[in-house]
């Protein structure tokens, strides 16, 4: 699990870095090996352009959104998770490994239940933003593993969607649709 | 509360990627938001997921069913089939079968295995093969295996964005060996040979509707079927006819649209199977909004089973075409042309079958009556019968496997063009006669026998 820290001091910065969350007014501060942040292409970019300081504040993500994110750089810098196959034949469980299984299915979508999302909507927006991308695709791959199979109703019922469309557009679209409803 | 509608526009199209085209499509169908991204994928020639949604690529009709790749030069690779972003060849084949109780008209179906059905959809030559939109359709042409040589009534529809092959309501008669045509959403569909003669009649689908349209005698027009039944027209007993007598019969022949208003049918075969059987270079016009006939100056080859194109370009009077002052503010003029290639006489077997070409400018039906055809000077050409012409409307000259002009034929293929590497598309279709086209010969080694390609932009 990423190392939480409390004296950035003590940390030797040849080896690590310290990314900072957005959390006010107590950020978080962990500790990653600079190996491991590279994974974060954000970061991998502000490595290389400047020396010396490196504690890194990352807007825009939580302490424990970035803790996630973190947990997964520090699990797979040095042992990628295979691509995903696109597109999903089946369920993502079926594709990934134990360890990302757990990944998502602990706290990213709690106890498993789909309906429980809000945590890996939030992985996505950090996996995103600081561009870790075998990150994202496991994310969005969920995503859409939890789309696959459902109808429009089901989709806005699982994602709190509000159905804006009049009864006319509706109309249309399912008519210019009606393929994928044959078979 | 994070929402998913809060996702940036890239992580929703990520996710997108890990879904097959149907469920994207189905996206549509849940919010505004979404139905925007999804319309935004498949009209944005350069995401990635366009072609997934589009179905832009090449589609060969092959005698064991329908197989796309997304380029020409794919199947030159050797890869027999392969596709591209979505499913791999079992899931595409399951996605392109077909319903075992499928009405197929009239044509008859020699007792055997239930893929028979299959056999008898796909393995058909001389068959008419038509792109309206983003669907092609099929109709009629002849069956040959074991014990058995029919001829067909029986059309059907591919459609490469829902991956369904469907059947359509059956033609009036049997026809193979005809030709066809599309203009607008309607399908005419000229003579033919039924199996004991060629025709001399015509009929026209409606894809709109997808139906046949009927000829409506008292007002010279055809009419929808439905429309038709609705109005309180007394004069129903002339209303009845589904097909139109054209001047003369004929199959074997060829057929392009032009102007989106006219149809040039060229050469074809005259007594198939009879006494005087003799191939023609008769070129007759037909035009579609007054229901005429006319001859045109004949071709200087007799001609069956050619290949014909048509393209229109746009010229730009005075003497700078790369002035782009003029190009805005000079007279345009539209160029026409129709390339007329493969195909022989009935009799004779040359070693070189000439590329015919007819051109003409402006827009009048009268400079079309004026033009003659040219036949000499298209170097490369081969005898090639039951050719399929591709042609891509917009050249792409970071694409150069989209040679702007292509004919496939059995194994090979062949690609008309000024010089080995195309620039641009003004090189390829311009006015610059000074450039000469020839033929060449693509390195490609298509796989099983092709009966038709489509390739859709």
């Amino acid at each position: 699990m990423p190392e939480e820290i409390s004296d950035p001091s003590s940390v030797d910065f040849t080896k690590f870095i310290v990314l900072q969350s957005n959390d006010h007014p107590n950020p978080t501060q962990f500790k990653v090996s600079r190996e491991a942040a590279k994974m974060s292409g954000l970061i991998k970019d502000m490595l290389e352009d400047q020396e010396g300081d490196a504690i890194i504040p990352v807007p825009n993500v939580t302490g424990r959104t970035l803790r996630f994110a973190l947990d997964y750089i520090e699990h797979h810098h040095n042992n990628r998770a295979d691509a995903i196959e696109k597109p999903l034949k089946g369920k993502i469980e079926d594709v990934i490994s134990e360890w990302d299984k757990n990944f998502l299915y602990t706290h990213l979508v709690k106890n498993h239940d789909e309906k429980q999302h809000e945590t890996l909507i939030d992985v996505i927006m950090a996996a995103n933003f600081l561009n870790i991308k075998d990150l994202l695709d496991l994310t969005c791959a969920c995503v859409a593993s939890m789309i696959k199979g459902k109808t429009p109703e089901q989709i806005r019922a699982l994602f709190n969607i509000e159905n804006d469309f009049t009864p006319e557009e509706e109309e249309k679209i399912k008519e210019e649709n009606r393929w994928c409803e044959e078979s | 509360m994070p929402h998913i509608l809060q996702l940036p526009p890239e992580v929703f199209s990520s996710t997108a990627s890990f879904l097959g085209a149907k469920q994207i499509v189905q996206l549509r169908s849940v919010c505004r938001t979404f139905n925007t991204a999804v319309q935004g994928w498949r009209n944005n020639a350069a995401h990635p997921l366009h072609q997934l949604l589009s179905r832009s690529g090449v589609y060969w009709l092959r005698h064991d069913g329908v197989f796309y790749t997304p380029t020409v030069a794919v199947m030159g690779l050797g890869v027999g089939f392969r596709v591209e972003l979505s499913l791999d060849e079992e899931q595409l084949s399951n996605h392109f079968s077909v319903d075992e109780d499928l009405h197929i008209g009239e044509d008859v179906i020699v007792n055997g295995p239930s893929n028979m059905v299959g056999k008898l959809l796909h393995a058909r030559v001389h068959c008419s093969t038509l792109i309206v939109g983003r669907k092609i359709y099929r109709f009629g042409g002849r069956h040959v295996s074991d014990g058995s040589d029919v001829r067909l009534q029986s059309c059907f529809c591919v459609d490469p964005v829902s991956w369904t092959v469907r059947p359509l309501p059956p033609m009036s008669c049997k026809r193979s060996s005809l030709a066809a045509v599309s203009i607008g959403t309607r399908i005419y569909l000229f003579g033919g040979y039924n199996g004991t003669r060629e025709l001399d009649s015509m009929e026209v689908f409606d894809t709109r509707t997808e139906s046949w349209l009927l000829w409506d005698s008292a007002a010279a027009r055809w009419r929808d079927r439905a429309r038709y039944h609705s109005s309180d027209d007394d004069n129903v007993a002339t209303l009845t006819t589904r097909t139109l007598s054209m001047p003369f019969s004929v199959c074997e022949h060829s057929a392009v649209a032009v102007a989106e208003r006219y149809v040039i049918l060229m050469g074809g075969c005259r007594h198939r199977g009879q006494e005087g059987e003799a191939s023609t270079s008769s070129v007759w016009l037909f035009d579609t909004v007054t229901t005429t006939w006319e001859q045109l100056r004949d071709m200087p080859y007799d001609r069956i089973h050619g290949c014909a194109s048509y393209r229109c370009i746009e010229v730009f009077d005075g003497s700078n075409n790369n002035n782009e002052e003029e190009r805005t503010t000079g007279r345009h003029r539209c160029q026409h042309k129709v390339v007329f290639c493969g195909g022989k006489p009935l009799r004779a077997k040359p070693n070189e079958s000439p590329t015919l070409v007819l051109q003409w400018s402006g827009d009048d039906v009268q400079s079309l009556r004026d033009a003659t055809w040219a036949s000499n000077d298209v170097a490369g050409a081969q005898l090639t019968l039951n050719i399929t012409a591709v042609q891509y409307n917009c050249h792409d000259p970071t694409h150069p496997t989209r040679a702007p002009f292509r004919v496939v034929i059995g194994p090979n293929s062949l690609t008309l063009r000024k010089n080995p590497a195309p620039t641009t598309a003004h090189a390829e279709w311009g006015d610059e006669a000074e450039e000469r086209e020839r033929w060449y010969r693509d390195p490609s080694q298509i796989r099983g026998a092709v009966f038709g390609v489509c390739s859709i932009e």
